[in-house]
């Protein structure tokens, strides 16, 4: 298990592999971006990001950017 | 920044093993194992990345386990009766003292997990698996023979027991249970098939 200050979590609708396509564009191509994963199994479409700089509201724009909402997971 | 909570890992972990033999892979969800565990959804998404990775990650750590407790005490070099017989105690100790661990393997064999999880033990200990074997030829102790010939002798049987005893029934539902002297009989048994 790696140290915990990085990574953040969300409630998605990123609902489908096509939907998670999208988000790929923006969040694959992101350079402050070190990993990212959605969950697709579960009911609250956990994405995961991993960064060393973005904030919270960083990472809510750009997925509001593709189209998608999310919301931090407490 | 956070610290970690042993205690609560720990927790989560086997929680999730017992949930996974209860519920199945597809019954399984990182939210239900949250809930049972009194923590939040985000937390366990911190330490994994999906139901996927949790799954695989924690077959992965519970297999490393059972191979450490597998080679305890163990060198391929031993001679034949005396290795095999250390083999039988700790896995016979092992599936005693872990039977809910033991159905979740039951399980992953059948499961897309299965590769990712067992190559991951594998080398090390289908390495000193077959140099025992391999030692015991080349000493003239056992007969030469192909490895799945050599392993449903030696081992298959100890894994029978357990399993009547695990069921609580043998042969045509006769109640069963397991007795050390059992093994250590069914052990010469197999002890006498092997040598040449």
């Amino acid at each position: 298990m790696e140290s915990t200050k990085n990574i953040f979590v969300f409630k998605t609708n990123i609902h489908t592999l096509n939907d998670k396509l999208i988000v790929k564009e923006i969040l694959g191509n992101h350079h402050q971006i070190e990993e990212w994963s959605v969950d697709l199994q579960d009911c609250d479409k956990v994405l995961r990001v991993v960064t060393p700089a973005l904030t919270v509201n960083n990472i809510i724009e750009l997925i509001n950017e593709s189209g998608y909402e999310c919301r931090e997971l407490e | 920044m956070r610290t970690r909570d042993v205690g609560k890992e720990q927790l989560v972990k086997e929680q999730a093993v017992k949930m996974l033999v209860a519920e199945g892979f597809e019954g399984f969800s990182v939210n239900k194992l949250a809930k049972a565990c009194g923590i939040s959804v985000a937390t366990l998404y911190i330490y994994y990345k999906d139901k996927d990775d949790l799954i695989s990650s924690i077959a992965i750590e519970y297999a490393k386990k059972m191979s450490n407790t597998i080679l305890k005490g163990f060198d391929p070099e031993l001679p034949f009766e005396e290795g095999l017989r250390v083999q039988w105690r700790n896995r016979y100790k092992y599936m005693m003292d872990n039977p809910t661990e033991m159905l979740l393997f039951e399980q992953l064999r059948s499961s897309p997990f299965h590769e990712k999880v067992f190559t991951s033990i594998t080398d090390d200990f289908k390495d000193v698996m077959e140099k025992f074997m391999k030692n015991a030829v080349a000493k003239g102790e056992v007969n030469k023979m192909p490895l799945e010939a050599y392993w449903s002798v030696a081992y298959a049987p100890l894994y029978s027991l357990v399993r009547f005893h695990n069921e609580g029934r043998s042969i045509g539902g006769k109640p069963f249970v397991i007795s050390d002297k059992l093994i250590w009989q069914t052990f010469d048994l197999v002890v006498k098939a092997l040598k040449p």
